[in-house]
């Protein structure tokens, strides 16, 4: 069937735009500090309802083997309801991406909107069918004072692949900045860049 | 014809051949296969929430002794600190620690007087009221703090306009231009007064470069695991930070997303003069008053 003329404009516009400003061989999935093996992914084989993977690595200060888990957890919770709200849930081709910025301060939720193409899939969400996660890592590091914690930065990656018009695997990484204030961890900054690059061996629909 | 324009066109046309000449080197023709080199911009999304956009902290040296309470001593280094988390920019408004000013519930005194009588609170106000600009933190080092602080981030590279030395702080002396020091060195280089030709005033500057130096090496190593969470633990027990932990860290994070391309400093200038037997500098109000003008708003001083 063929696709509406509006779309097929739209799509060259957004591969344009990712050409453009996200790199269009700028990574490989390899050698991130997020990572927790030396293997590329390139070849994983999507896992549905993946689970991220979430450590903790550093801790300045004083932190138990079980809250350490408890960090790790929680931290890893937060940021995953993040993957799930910016690129990896709801239905796809949809026209807005919606609220992607759960667990972010209200501060940091507005300035994430201002960068909402790199800080969600804003820019793809109408031109793609679907969405699968290859690799989902936090690692985290702790401030944590008299035994404590009250801050904490996750370094994450995010590697996912897209279906529909716009076939491309997505590599998101960098860090998330919280703090844990009235027993819950907040988002309250963040420094990320994404690449993307064509799937292998996959045309667009 | 005379010779000038000829030879102005020629070194035209000599550099232009120079610019097409580079330009078909480092161009490749599109003929040639595109994936042997390439430049591409990665996209970058950052920012820190802390409201509100500017914040401004009043960083102070106490000169305390150990033994002596840090928060209730004078004041040797006087910096109010501003950063716009919107903008990345920062500033620094230097302020000389003999500089004569009212200080609330006790007349005339050297501005540094003010923490000993009444705490950061009263040396906030004493600073408020000559630049204009109500600090939103005060953070105290004592002196081995800063030098703790120092050594925990490792060697900061400062910039010294001149040569000097202080025969007890530093007899080896700083060179002129950039060189690596530590704990102890950024401490010497902050402190040392008398070496210096504008005294007080020049001091003032070395403090902002130890300042910058310190940024620098937080900016480059930032993304190094544990690197901020250690920092601000040192902070925490090298500093009389009287903020909550989270809060502490956010400022932390904060002061990592400044750009140091976007950061300016002045030092408060001013006469000086003898007060009851007393070395003091009379500040030029109005020009504290005009740099807090300048940066209440976007943490940016235009001209000092």
């Amino acid at each position: 069937m063929p696709r509406p003329a509006s779309r097929r404009t739209s799509t060259a516009a957004v591969l344009l735009a990712l050409a453009l400003t996200a790199g269009a061989c700028s990574g490989d999935d390899d050698g991130d500090e997020a990572s927790d093996s030396p293997s590329s992914d390139a070849t994983a084989q999507p896992a549905p309802e993946m689970k991220v993977q979430s450590r903790v690595m550093t801790v300045a200060g004083e932190l138990s083997k079980r809250k350490r888990r408890v960090v790790a957890r929680d931290v890893g919770a937060v940021v995953d309801r993040w993957f799930d709200a910016a690129y990896l849930g709801g239905d796809y081709p949809r026209k807005h991406i919606g609220d992607a910025w759960p667990g972010f301060t209200v501060g940091a939720r507005r300035l994430a909107k201002r960068e909402r193409t790199l800080t969600s899939n804003a820019l793809l969400v109408d031109n793609i069918d679907g969405v699968e996660a290859v690799r989902k890592v936090v690692r985290v590091d702790v401030f944590s004072p008299k035994r404590r914690p009250a801050g904490a930065t996750a370094r994450f990656r995010l590697v996912y692949d897209t279906t529909g018009d716009i076939a491309r695997r997505v590599d998101v990484r960098g860090r998330l900045l919280l703090t844990r204030t009235q027993g819950r961890w907040r988002v309250f900054g963040f420094d990320m860049v994404r690449s993307t690059r064509p799937r292998k061996g996959v045309e667009a629909s | 014809m005379t010779t000038r324009p000829v030879l102005v066109r020629s070194l035209r046309t000599a550099a232009l051949g120079v610019v097409l000449a580079l330009t078909m080197l480092l161009v490749p023709n599109s003929s040639v296969n595109p994936t042997d080199s390439a430049l591409v911009r990665v996209p970058r999304a950052e920012g820190v929430d802390l409201s509100p956009d500017v914040i401004w902290i009043l960083a102070l040296g106490s000169d305390a002794r150990p033994g002596q309470s840090v928060t209730r001593s004078r004041a040797d280094a006087i910096q109010l600190v501003g950063i716009n988390t919107r903008t990345g920019a920062a500033t620094s408004i230097g302020v000389p620690r003999d500089s004569w000013v009212g200080i609330p519930g006790h007349g005339n005194e050297k501005i540094t007087a003010a923490m000993y009588f009444g705490g950061p609170k009263l040396m906030a106000k004493a600073v408020g009221d000559l630049v204009g600009i109500e600090p939103d933190y005060v953070m105290v080092s004592s002196f081995w703090g800063l030098r703790h602080m120092v050594d925990a981030i490792g060697p900061i590279t400062i910039s010294s306009p001149v040569a000097f030395s202080d025969p007890h702080l530093r007899p080896q002396g700083f060179r002129k231009g950039r060189q690596q020091v530590g704990g102890m060195g950024a401490l010497a280089f902050s402190r040392t007064r008398k070496a210096l030709l504008r005294g007080d005033f020049d001091r003032s500057a070395n403090q902002q470069r130890t300042i910058r130096a310190i940024h620098a090496k937080i900016r480059a190593k930032q993304a190094k695991p544990g690197f901020i969470e250690k920092g601000v633990l040192a902070v925490l027990t090298n500093m009389d930070a009287q903020v909550p932990p989270a809060e502490l860290y956010r400022i932390a994070q904060a002061i990592t997303q400044v750009r140091p391309g976007r950061i300016t400093t002045c030092v408060v200038l001013g006469g000086i003069g003898n007060v009851g037997g007393a070395s003091v500098v009379f500040p030029n109000r109005s020009q504290a008053r005009r740099y807090g003008h300048d940066a209440r708003k976007d943490a940016t001083i235009r001209s000092c």
